[in-house]
């Protein structure tokens, strides 16, 4: 079985949840930027939730299948075609041999999650069949898919057709998106007020926006408090000696513009981060259009911490629903 | 074994534990100089690996040394920051230069011509020749100070100091990969092809990051590093029995 590509779409790539544990070595986690959506697809169609599947940013694919299988589409809001007829999103779908899957225009959000009974089992590297093309590892071949590419699959477990996810229990950014974040790493070089001024300002997606990092703007540039500049820090005060980067961290190039580091981020650099979004809410920057506004919100380690123990109980409650 | 010995930490820091969100805290160096956090956090580093070894302590995820910080990146669903901070506090008052590292690894690189454009500028900004260059290039061993950035890009401080000079004025915007660049008494080797603005002044035929390989990635912090010249024919034959399996890099302990 597999999945033949006729169109690729604007930009679509093999994901699964990524490869931890290398990036000291300069090889970021990658994986899905919504990884919430692409464990739910993988879900419905009955695989392990850490299957591989596909990832398409702003337009869907059209794919062609070499056999009857069933599939599932999370993420974007966007309308799911068989064979030009619509079928419902997040929601387990059988397809027959032949038939292709394309889709409409997208109405919110910014990524689609495909999955498809027994996962795409293109080779892995280093643990994780995840593009990402700036180390051409996985996907096929270090790249984005094509049109022309043929995808495999893997043997298909057991699947309810028809099994769906309702629309309360899916987790989408509200507008406008408020990102929470735990102040940290170098907030202490900001004065107070520039400091609440960042939390209160409202701040638009820029198009610069990919998975490496999501820009921001139109809020005001950032006051720093003096200090003298460290010997290889650089003479603009946004700049530190080179530091390491956790993802999720924001960095602030020239005291201007937030950068949200996402999952093909680089693991260090030389501008000052003033905190990092919480693990719960990277999911919402993986869906959020260019141009949708933010607002920044600053929580405690414990807020950050429930809020990731809410996500993980709504997954819980969706595999029992499913189950 | 290199002994380096190092500044002590201040004790106590209000600034030695930063947050980095719900999954990651740094242990900030930054009361120390560079030099010396550079290689303080590596030693971290090691002291914590040996702790995780004897199961003393548990869901660190990650370590990513830093020039003045080390990133440790944890599972908060096994630990807290509140516990590794308790964790490794008592190791900082503790750190020995024993980083666990230390390997030497002989590394060929053809200088100048196609793969070294800037060597004649450099030569001649330097005031010296070409040949003299490439001499010093090749007198220090260099040490990984850090890797990121780039898949196997590593940061290779302690180039000879008649090479300083500092990072060309316009970045190329596509540099081939495994050029290598000087910058100040730094040496890098792009792994891969990017925008780069160092003076690069020779290739290297043999990748540092291999992604066919399971052990990608050819350099680790701490690592130090001789470079040694070779000519185009030996660059190509080197090229071509990497690809087919036949040149080992040499490595000693």
């Amino acid at each position: 079985m597999a999945l033949n590509i006729i169109n690729p779409g604007l930009s679509t790539s093999i994901q699964d949840l990524g490869r931890p544990g290398y990036f000291h070595l300069g090889i970021p986690i990658g994986g899905a930027m919504d990884r919430f959506s692409m464990r739910v697809a993988n879900m419905l169609v009955g695989n392990s939730e850490d299957a591989a599947g596909l990832e398409a940013v702003f337009m869907g694919p059209e794919i062609e299948f070499t056999s009857d299988t069933a599939i599932a589409v999370t993420g974007a809001d966007i309308p799911v075609m068989i064979d030009g007829v619509e079928a419902p999103s997040w929601t387990a779908l059988a397809v027959s041999k032949g038939q292709k899957l394309s889709f409409g225009f997208l109405k919110t959000g910014a990524r689609i999650y495909i999955a498809v009974a027994g996962g795409i089992t293109t080779p892995e590297a280093l643990g994780s069949r995840s593009t990402y093309p700036i180390g051409a590892l996985g996907g096929i071949e270090g790249r984005n898919i094509a049109a022309g590419d043929a995808l495999p699959t893997g043997s298909a477990g057991a699947v309810t057709i028809g099994a769906s996810v309702p629309s309360t229990m899916h987790r989408m950014p509200a507008t406008p998106a408020i990102l929470r974040m735990v102040k940290g790493l170098y907030w202490h070089r900001l004065t107070e007020a520039s400091g609440q001024q960042f939390l209160a300002d409202e701040w638009k997606v820029a198009p610069e926006a990919d998975r490496m990092g999501y820009r921001f703007r139109g809020g005001k540039t950032l006051e720093f408090v003096d200090r003298e500049q460290p010997f290889g820090a650089g003479s603009d005060p946004s700049n530190i000696v080179d530091g390491c980067y956790s993802y999720g961290s924001i960095q602030v190039p020239g005291g201007t513009e937030p950068i949200v580091l996402h999952r093909d981020a680089v693991s260090g650099g030389g501008y000052f981060t003033l905190g990092a979004i919480i693990s719960a809410d990277m999911d919402y920057i993986g869906q959020l259009q260019p141009h949708t506004p933010v607002k920044f919100e600053a929580v405690s380690m414990d807020e950050a911490l429930s809020a990731r123990q809410e996500r993980h109980k709504l997954l819980d409650a969706i595999r029992s629903e499913l189950s | 074994m290199i002994m380096i010995s190092f500044a002590p930490l201040k004790q106590p820091y209000d600034r030695r534990f930063l947050s980095a969100g719900d999954h990651g805290i740094v242990i900030n160096m930054d009361d120390l100089p560079t030099d010396h956090a550079t290689k303080a956090a590596r030693a971290l580093a090691h002291a914590i690996r040996k702790i995780i070894a004897d199961d003393n302590i548990k869901g660190i995820e990650d370590m990513i040394p830093g020039l003045t910080n080390l990133l440790v990146q944890y599972n908060p669903l096994v630990t807290s920051a509140a516990s590794l901070i308790e964790e490794i506090t008592p190791l900082l008052a503790t750190l020995t230069n024993d980083e666990g590292a230390g390997r030497l690894i002989h590394i060929p690189c053809c200088y100048g011509g196609e793969f070294g454009p800037d060597l004649l500028e450099v030569a001649t900004t330097l005031n010296m020749s070409t040949d003299e260059v490439v001499k010093r290039h090749q007198s220090n061993i260099l040490d990984v100070a850090i890797m990121g950035f780039l898949p196997g890009l590593a940061y290779m401080k302690g180039v000879d100091e008649a090479l300083y000079l500092p990072r060309r004025k316009t970045p190329r915007a596509h540099v081939p990969a495994l050029s290598l660049g000087i910058a100040m008494d730094q040496t890098v080797v792009y792994p891969l092809p990017s925008p780069g603005g160092w003076n690069l002044i020779g290739r290297v035929p043999i990748p540092l990051f291999d992604a066919q390989k399971s052990d990608p990635i050819l350099l680790r912090a701490g690592d130090r590093v001789s470079f040694y010249h070779i000519d185009n024919n030996e660059y190509n034959k080197i090229a071509s029995d990497y690809r087919s399996g036949h040149f080992k890099v040499e490595i000693n302990p």
